[in-house]
C-alpha cells in the first residue's frame, strides 16, 4: 500500500510538471507570452506539485507516514482550489458567445480550460489519496529512487518560469493585461 | 516581478521541504494566501455571464 502511494505521488507530480512543460512549449511554439491569469495558473500548478513532492521527500528517511500523506493531500487540495479559482475566472471572462478566447486552442479547448480540468482532476486524485489512508498505516520501505529527480525537475521548471516571467514583465511589478512581447528585451 | 516573487517563494518552500525544515508547511500556507490575496485583489475586470 505504501509503495502504491509513492507511485501515485510520483505520477501526480510528473503530470503537473509535464503540464507546466507543455504550457512552456505552447508559449514558444505559438509565440504567445502568457497573460497574468495564465501565469497565476502556472503558479497554482507549481503549488499543487508541492503536495506529492512533500510526500516523496518525507519518505527519504525510509518511512511512509500517514501524517505525511495527510499533509501532502491537504497541500494538493488547497493549491488545487486556488488553481480552480484562477482558471474558472478566466473561463468566465471568455464565456460569452462569439468570444474567441485568449490564445490558441489546443485540441479544441483553450489552455485555461485544460487547466481547470487538470486542477479538478488533481483535487479528485488527492481526495482519493486521503480516503485511501483508511487502509494505510505508518510503514517502513526502502527509499524511493525517483524522489531526487522529481524534486529537481520541479525546481528546474520553477526556475525556468522565473526567468520567463522576468523577461516578460521586464522591470514592472505586474504583467500587461494582454502581453504580446517580452518587455525586458523590448520595453 | 511580483509573479517571479511568488515563484521564488515556491522554490524556497521546496528547499525547506528538501532540507527538512519544519517551517516548510507554514511557508507553503503563507505563499498560498499571498497568491490568493493577489488573485482576489486583481479581479478588477467584471465577469460577463451569458445566461
Amino acid at each position: 500500500m505504501a509503495r502504491l502511494y509513492l507511485i501515485a505521488a510520483t505520477a501526480n507530480a510528473w503530470v503537473l510538471i509535464l503540464v507546466l512543460v507543455a504550457a512552456f512549449g505552447a508559449q514558444f511554439i505559438f509565440g504567445e507570452p502568457p497573460c497574468p491569469l495564465c501565469v497565476l495558473q502556472r503558479v497554482a500548478l507549481m503549488l499543487c506539485a508541492l503536495g506529492p513532492v512533500y510526500l516523496l521527500i518525507g519518505q527519504r528517511d525510509g518511512e511512509v507516514a500517514v501524517r505525511d500523506v495527510a499533509t501532502a493531500g491537504g497541500i494538493g487540495i488547497l493549491a488545487g482550489l486556488l488553481g480552480v479559482a484562477a482558471s474558472t475566472r478566466q473561463v468566465l471572462l471568455h464565456i460569452l458567445p462569439n468570444d474567441p478566447g485568449f490564445g490558441s486552442p489546443v485540441l479544441g479547448l483553450h489552455l485555461y480550460t485544460w487547466c481547470l480540468i487538470a486542477f479538478l482532476a488533481h483535487i479528485a486524485a488527492n481526495a482519493l489519496m486521503l480516503v485511501g489512508t483508511a487502509w494505510l498505516s505508518d510503514q517502513r520501505i526502502a527509499p524511493w529512487r525517483f524522489t531526487g529527480v522529481t524534486a529537481a525537475a520541479l525546481a528546474l521548471i520553477v526556475v525556468a518560469n522565473i526567468v520567463s516571467v522576468i523577461a516578460e514583465a521586464g522591470l514592472n511589478w505586474t504583467l500587461p493585461e494582454n502581453p504580446t512581447r517580452y518587455l525586458l528585451f523590448r520595453p | 516581478m511580483l509573479y517571479a516573487a511568488f515563484m521564488l517563494a515556491i522554490l524556497i518552500v521546496l528547499g525547506a521541504m528538501w532540507w527538512g525544515y519544519r517551517a516548510s508547511v507554514p511557508l507553503f500556507l503563507l505563499t498560498l494566501v499571498a497568491v490568493a490575496a493577489f488573485l482576489v485583489s486583481d479581479m478588477t475586470t467584471p465577469i460577463r455571464l451569458s445566461f
